[in-house]
């Protein structure tokens, strides 16, 4: 029964997308048929301009440019994260001080302040400051989203690290390089990983931000979907190509994390943002 | 929200020269009433000054004076663009065709002359004006702000007129000036001159030609049942109620949708005698400025009150008459579009006559699609116009980029390509011209050239349009419980 | 260097950032909404005129009541869901447990161009259901997107979240003493007593932590009620959108006032369901 019921769900998860492949590759796919008359292969040919994947390939789409530029900025947002979150973590998870709650609640509030509300102060503060439409504003508006996440899922990893060990490690005459080379980089390098290439996702995913901190001058895959979409009505070829495109990296990481690094998704501070 | 596009009967190309004069005729007799307000030659030639609480790049000042000023030879201009090297063409970006017509003909051949264009796709024109308007705010002049040339028409380019920030006037000074009657004392020229009864003053050069068409899939609906007035689209509305719906605004072709309600509506309580001492229809071809609230609301609210009573019959209506339900409206031309294709409506319109053959030749629309005939006798038409803003950072090459645009054979390979009307002057064509631009028209699927140019209408006036959008926000999507009249009021006394 | 020189450096580097960034963000939107905004020509600081406009408008007490109405039963459901989805995950690796991650994997626009696909009037669910013959046209079928009801919002928000919380919920089961339940076994409690008495315990601070997350995004969340929800219905947060969408520059303060307006509301909520657990589930919400 457990078994049926998590099946059940894995397959609600997973066989919607099959209904989007179908999509991105419809010519003519109008109603009442339940699958194209025409198919994209079919079509490609005889078309005067790119059609379909043919679009989405062709420059004039900029599909490549935006994916560029998602995983551009979502690789810089997650050094930038890392960089600032890691240290915190560490004091979260190894010291006792005075302010603690106050400091883990300044770091949790962008989780609760809704980003629609972040996006609308920062597009107005980021003319004022100049980096509207730049790279570096969006880069700095997608770290406040992905903060709480990485200093909860850090400060998890650091929680796991023994410090006796490193003690012990001191004592017999290892220097600090050497404790972070041989034992602390081993043994939290899965764990860090796994919150880099969320952070990664996360920053990936957003799509207010980007809109109103990029002012439309910054395009990623994302914030090119969300334009297209709306309306209720069927999805054209080119939108259901970019969701998949958009899927892909997700995908991706779940191969990543559960097969090759062999080790179960943690997920627990993937706010739903994602 | 110019999202585009232009006038422009292209059966004419297959009739005389007379012939096709007189077909455009029908659109500039309308729009060159005595309505419009006569443009004076002065006004057209006069090089105004820039504006002077703005910081202008001195090199390109020199180079606005000695072309405007007619000292400069356009080689000299070419010159100065490839020096530039880069033009900012911002424009709405809606359409997969037309992205890939500038990305495949427009920058090649303006690589070919050391240029590259960097287009700015828009979800909707006002954008660009925002960006102007902030970069002017900011002190920004001539050569240094950011947007070179902008595809715009309507309360837009009103706006950048009003806050004179439009560089010019430069349409009679460019090589394919040629193709357009710009004399002010041509009646011919009106078209040319006044983008919805603001007066261009050559500060903008005619680039599509729209004429508001509507097409419906006849699998669903016979031919027969098509609705030719606003009143057939009532009756049939209740008869299949759930099986229509029509774009919000301010959306640009749901805004057009609204337009046409409202003056078929009104002209048809001027011709019942319900309206007592009103206003004509001329009304609307004029500045909305000029009338007190009362008149404006006489005007508007045959219109509206038609809009309301059609809520309950549209898609996700209850069906009941004065029950409203949940009516969804969507947001978009191509939403609309999808709604047909999907099969939940019969319905829908564009500004582009040539609009189902392209739908269906991409696939997005069934192949039983048919353009109609609707609202009979006032299918709008206009024209919708590139313009140079006053402090484009690179003012040399967005002239060229405009001529280019502007030659007979970009119009032919826009035309062809991706079915987008010829906005030239048909009667300045040769009829070798005529006969290659009739061969590269797509098909008009169920009407032909003489519906198009007998059912032609003028567009309102450019003010109309934010009074409109506002109404319908709070009449319709807000069912404001205001009398219409005082909510009228209320719009035109706010600030 | 010393314990409380670590403590600063290590916080340092986060809350500089933050403050900056969020900081800036919270403040520059909360001058504006109190009439500061000189680059659109208003300039009427302080003046809580906007935040008036917020309270006596008809139609942003509407659009709160729409929010709540959208948030609440999807969040619920979600949880539901998503708990029963937990208490089913193996404690071993398992494939259904990976494929069940996918919708946390993807982001919300996809989940809508997922919507799109199938429920729209005219999508794959009502073409399925007509080539079966149990409907001959789109209205046939009673809209599931930009309906009244919202029913397109309220899936979309259940997929791509029961997963979530079931995931949460596996981890702290993981986590919990197996011997509870063998015991309870032992002493004769029903499968429905052991689900009741330990099980749902266990779990329950996983479910809170959920809840409070899933609950705080669907009440600010803007891309599914904006794309699925029709247009005429909105939200809090679409109300913003399009109070700041306005191509009347000068209703931006306006924006900003319904957003800080939001924000307060979602704070003020999500207290009210930690004060409510707290109550109501001694234990759990202590921290």
């Amino acid at each position: 029964m457990a078994r049926a019921w998590r099946w059940g769900w894995a397959m609600v998860a997973t066989l919607p997308f099959v209904a989007l492949v179908v999509a991105s590759l419809a010519f003519r796919w109008t109603w009442p048929d339940l699958l194209p008359t025409q198919w994209w292969w079919e079509a490609r040919q005889t078309a005067r301009l790119p059609i379909g994947w043919d679009y989405v390939a062709s420059t004039a789409s900029r599909a490549l440019p935006a994916l560029l530029t998602s995983v551009a900025i979502a690789t810089a947002v997650t050094a930038l994260g890392l960089a600032v979150a890691w240290p915190a973590a560490r004091v979260l998870a190894h010291e006792r001080f005075r302010g603690r709650q106050a400091v883990e609640l300044v770091l949790l509030a962008p989780l609760v302040v809704p980003e629609l509300a972040v996006a609308l102060g920062l597009a107005v503060s980021a003319v004022q400051l100049g980096v509207a439409g730049t790279w570096w504003g969006v880069v700095a508006a997608h770290v406040v989203p992905t903060l709480p996440y990485l200093v909860r899922t850090l400060a998890a990893v650091e929680q796991g690290f023994d410090r006796d060990v490193a003690d012990a490690a001191r004592v017999h005459g290892a220097d600090a390089w050497a404790v972070f080379w041989y034992l602390r980089l081993p043994l939290l390098a899965p764990g860090v990983a796994a919150a880099a290439l969320f952070a990664f996702l996360l920053s990936a995913h957003l799509v207010v931000l980007t809109v109103l901190v990029g002012q439309g001058r910054v395009e990623t895959t994302a914030v090119q979907l969300f334009a297209r979409l709306g309306g209720g009505a069927a999805l054209d070829p080119v939108s259901a190509a970019l969701a998949l495109l958009l899927t892909l990296p997700g995908v991706l990481l779940l191969v990543l994390l559960d097969g090759v690094l062999r080790r179960r998704v943690d997920l627990r501070g993937a706010v739903p943002r994602t | 929200m110019v999202k585009r596009r232009h006038v422009l009967l292209p059966r004419a190309w297959a009739l005389s020269s007379v012939l096709s004069a007189a077909l455009v005729g029908v659109a500039l007799a309308q729009a060159a009433s005595d309505a419009i307000p006569a443009v004076t030659p002065a006004a057209v030639t006069t090089v105004p000054a820039l504006r002077a609480d703005l910081d202008h790049d001195a090199s390109a000042v020199a180079l606005r004076d000695a072309f405007l000023g007619g000292s400069l030879d356009w080689n000299d201009v070419v010159e100065r663009a490839r020096t530039e090297g880069v033009v900012r063409w911002y424009h709405w970006g809606g359409s997969e065709e037309l992205n890939t017509w500038i990305d495949a003909v427009v920058v090649p051949a303006l690589a070919v002359e050391g240029i590259r264009v960097a287009s700015v796709r828009l979800p909707a024109t006002r954008d660009a004006v925002d960006v102007v308007l902030a970069e002017a705010a900011a002190g920004r002049g001539l050569g240094r702000g950011s947007v070179d040339l902008i595809w715009i028409n309507g309360d837009n380019f009103r706006t950048l007129a009003q806050a004179d920030l439009l560089f010019g006037p430069f349409a009679d000074r460019v090589p394919n000036a040629a193709w357009y009657a710009l004399d002010p004392a041509d009646p011919a020229a009106a078209i040319n001159l006044f983008d919805l009864g603001t007066p261009t003053l050559l500060r903008s050069i005619p680039w599509f030609a729209g004429q508001y068409v509507c097409y419906v899939d006849t699998a669903r609906l016979p031919l027969e049942r098509a609705p030719r007035n606003h009143a057939d689209l009532a009756e049939l509305a209740r008869e299949r109620p759930g099986r229509f719906t029509y774009v919000r605004p301010p959306d640009y072709i749901g805004t057009a949708f609204v337009q046409q309600a409202v003056v078929a509506l009104y002209a048809d309580a001027v011709a019942g005698a319900a309206v007592g001492a009103a206003p004509t229809l001329d009304a609307f071809l004029n500045d909305a400025a000029g009338l007190a609230a009362d008149d404006v609301a006489r005007l508007l609210e045959p219109g509206f009150a038609y809009l309301r009573t059609l809520e309950p019959f549209l898609l996700g209506g209850s069906g009941t008459e004065g029950v409203r339900g949940a009516p969804v409206y969507p947001p978009s031309a191509a939403a609309w579009e999808r709604l047909v294709a999907s099969g939940e409506i019969d319905l829908a319109c564009e500004d582009n006559v040539f609009h189902a053959q392209s739908a269906v030749e991409r696939g997005r629309l069934p192949e039983s699609v048919r353009t109609i005939v609707f609202p009979e006798g006032a299918m709008r038409v206009n024209k919708s116009f590139l313009a140079i803003p006053a402090n484009a950072p690179n003012p040399a090459a967005a002239l060229v980029l405009a001529d280019h645009l502007s030659s007979f054979e970009s119009h032919v390979s826009k035309l062809e390509l991706i079915g987008y009307p010829i906005a030239l002057d048909l009667p300045r064509l040769t009829s070798e011209q005529r006969a290659v631009a009739l061969a590269a028209s797509p098909e008009l699927r169920g009407i032909d050239y003489d519906d198009l140019a007998e059912h032609a209408a003028p567009d309102m006036h450019a003010s109309w349009v934010p009074l409109i959008d506002r109404l319908w926000e709070r009449w319709i999507a807000g069912e404001s419980p205001l009398a219409f009249g005082d909510l009228v009021a209320n719009l035109l006394a706010a600030p | 260097m010393t314990r409380r020189w670590r403590v600063a450096l290590g916080l340092a580097p986060a809350l500089a950032l933050l403050a900056a960034v969020f900081g800036t963000a919270l403040f520059g939107s909360l001058a504006q909404s109190l009439g500061h905004a000189p680059a659109y020509g208003v300039e009427a600081f302080p003046t809580l005129r906007y935040y008036r406009a917020v309270f006596t408008d008809a139609g942003v007490a509407a659009a709160a009541a729409r929010t709540l109405a959208t948030a609440l039963p999807a969040t619920a459901l979600g949880l539901v869901l998503g708990t029963a989805l937990g208490l089913a995950l193996p404690a071993r690796r398992d494939p259904a447990a990976s494929l069940v991650q996918v919708p946390l994997l993807v982001p919300y626009v996809v989940a809508v161009a997922l919507a799109t696909v199938w429920l729209a009037g005219g999508g794959v669910l009502a073409r399925a259901l007509a080539a079966l013959g149990l409907i001959e046209v789109p209205q046939d079928l009673p809209r599931l997107l930009d309906g009244a009801a919202g029913v397109g919002v309220l899936i979309t928000f259940v997929w791509k979240q029961a997963p979530f919380t079931a995931l949460l919920v596996a981890a702290v089961r993981a986590g919990a003493d197996p011997r509870l339940v063998e015991v309870a076994h032992v002493f004769g409690a029903t499968p429905l007593q052991r689900l009741r008495y330990v099980t749902l315990p266990q779990v329950m601070p996983a479910v809170l932590a959920a809840a409070v997350i899933t609950l705080a995004y669907n009440l600010g969340a803007l891309e599914v009620p904006l794309l699925l929800g029709g247009g005429t219905r909105d939200t809090l947060a679409v109300s913003a959108w399009r109070a700041y969408a306005d191509p009347d520059l000068t209703q931006r303060p306006q924006a900003l006032a319904i957003a800080w307006s939001l924000t307060a509301f979602v704070v003020l909520t999500v207290a009210a369901l930690l004060a409510a657990a707290r109550r109501w589930l001694p234990g759990v919400a202590g921290r």
